[in-house]
């Protein structure tokens, strides 16, 4: 099955729709510090599962949201499932080496753009590192990787709904197929990033009543159902029940987003794609091959060299133009915004000049994981919860995996 | 808090930084309208479809940006209008 428009506006309608999700993404993600490695990183560092809670919500919700507008016949399934990538060892060893050069350059895909637009050199390094990055995989990586991809070594050869849940669970893209599949995908990761903010929160509440004094009567006054650490449901909002005060403060750009406010505004954008590109475009978040592939193709191009025309990926897998290089733009556009209008702009350069060395050393490591992995943190992982794969799945653990390494790694350095 | 102390903490980077934006925004489209729709061209002389994008796609994109660039092109202009009065007030203060 092709795949089919939901919306008859034409593609000028699809970039801009594309556009003005990469301004709320670079946005929201400024204002609400958004960033997976750091989510991660503070499990292993100080035990934390706040942001890395909030991922998961992220996750799920976005696996829910896409179902149910397939369940509800908003969007085809054949939408949904159509760009599902092919898998295979390629995933997870590209995923290990992004967690550990995202850890050590200080910044995810998504992050790494909003704190170079927020003016952090070492966020600007690891963008060219990254551009390196994408060229050695280009003419090292890939007319291997691609072999294997052909001819099923360690890797699956479809994609499209061999990779779709609701086909390998119930062997079929059925609307009852793909509720059941959503639920079963996203209930589950909502519930555990709510229960481990909860864990994370009453520890965090216990610690302080034991630092002040009042630690015995706290232990003893069954912390899950008091203030913020109360029953899941309202844990789970907490960041986005406000006041009054508190949304002008967020609204006036005085107070930065909660990590749950952002986590639903992010899915929030999403959704935008999700419908505006089904049938024209791949219609999910992707940032990775225009940042990564498309601004080094770009910034050769007025020097005369075009990379499409002879070089291995570039000439078979990156189109020379697509909705998601408006999407970076406006990201950038967005998260400068957000930083500047906040008052946070500034030209950050590290006092420690080796840090600029690491920040690009770890890009091109960002540049070669991303590309060998078939997209980022944004554009595989968080996306292929929504397509309800599994490839975010195995993306989420050896992510996990690269950045216990880079830790492990920066406690020897430092 | 004399305007002396004010004028001194106001920053020249504030208002250098709307106009790095709109120079970003107006060069990237202009950028898109040379580079991109040759190299795309490009591509379809050398008979490489397998990236080349059709010109309903392109056009598309151009359009959409267009309108991108208006937007973000105003929003910088205000901002740094507002802030240059800033600056000429507390320099008139002093």
């Amino acid at each position: 099955m092709l795949p089919e428009h939901v919306l008859p506006f034409g593609y000028a309608f699809v970039y801009a729709a594309f556009g003005v999700s990469g301004f709320l993404l670079g946005w929201v993600a400024q204002r609400g510090n958004y960033c997976f490695v750091n989510a991660m990183s503070s499990v292993f560092t100080t035990r934390s599962y706040d942001r890395f809670g909030a991922l998961l919500i992220l996750f799920g919700v976005s696996a829910l949201m896409t179902g149910l507008l397939v369940v509800v016949g908003v969007v085809p399934a054949v939408d949904q499932y159509y760009d599902n990538y092919f898998s295979g060892w390629y995933v997870v060893v590209g995923a290990v080496i992004f967690g550990f050069g995202a850890t050590m350059a200080g910044g995810c895909n998504l992050s790494m753009l909003y704190r170079a637009a927020s003016g952090y050199v070492q966020n600007w390094l690891e963008l060219v590192g990254m551009m390196v990055g994408t060229y050695i995989f280009a003419v090292v990586i890939w007319p291997f990787q691609s072999y294997t991809m052909a001819n099923g070594i360690l890797s699956t050869k479809l994609g499209a709904y061999t990779e779709y849940l609701p086909y390998d669970l119930f062997h079929s893209v059925s609307q009852t197929s793909v509720g059941v599949a959503a639920a079963l995908l996203g209930v589950p990761l909502v519930a555990l990033g709510l229960v481990l903010q909860r864990r994370t929160r009453s520890k965090r509440l216990l610690d302080g009543a034991l630092t002040s004094g009042t630690g015995i009567s706290l232990t003893m006054a069954a912390p899950a159902s008091a203030g913020p650490a109360g029953p899941l449901p309202s844990i789970g909002l907490q960041g986005t029940r406000l006041g009054f005060a508190s949304a002008k403060d967020i609204l006036l750009l005085r107070r930065p987003y909660g990590a749950n406010l952002s986590t639903l505004l992010l899915a929030g954008t999403l959704l935008l794609v999700f419908v505006s590109g089904a049938g024209y475009t791949f219609n999910y978040l992707v940032i990775t091959s225009s940042d990564g592939g498309r601004f080094l193709e770009y910034i050769l191009m007025p020097f005369g060299v075009n990379l499409a025309l002879g070089t291995p990926w570039y000439n078979d897998a990156l189109p020379i133009v697509d909705p998601s290089v408006l999407m970076v733009v406006m990201l950038i556009v967005g998260a400068f915004l957000a930083s500047y209008l906040s008052g946070d702009f500034k030209v950050r350069v590290p006092r420690q000049r080796k840090r600029l060395a690491i920040g690009f050393s770890g890009g091109v490591l960002v540049g070669v994981g991303v590309r060998t992995a078939l997209g980022c943190n944004v554009g595989l992982m968080w996306t292929n919860f929504a397509q309800l794969g599994y490839d975010g799945m195995l993306f989420l653990f050896a992510m996990l995996f690269g950045v216990w390494i880079a830790v492990k790694v920066q406690r020897r350095l430092v | 808090m004399s305007t002396q102390v004010t004028a001194q903490r106001f920053s020249y980077a504030r208002l250098i930084a709307p106009i790095v934006l709109v120079l970003f925004v107006v060069g990237w489209y202009q950028f898109s309208i040379v580079y991109i729709q040759g190299a795309d061209n490009q591509l379809v002389a050398s008979g490489n479809l397998a990236v080349y994008v059709p010109i309903q796609q392109v056009n598309g994109y151009l359009a959409a940006l267009l309108d991108a660039t208006y937007i973000a092109a105003s929003a910088g202009l205000i901002v740094f209008v507002y802030h240059l009065a800033k600056l000429l007030r507390i320099r008139s203060r002093r």
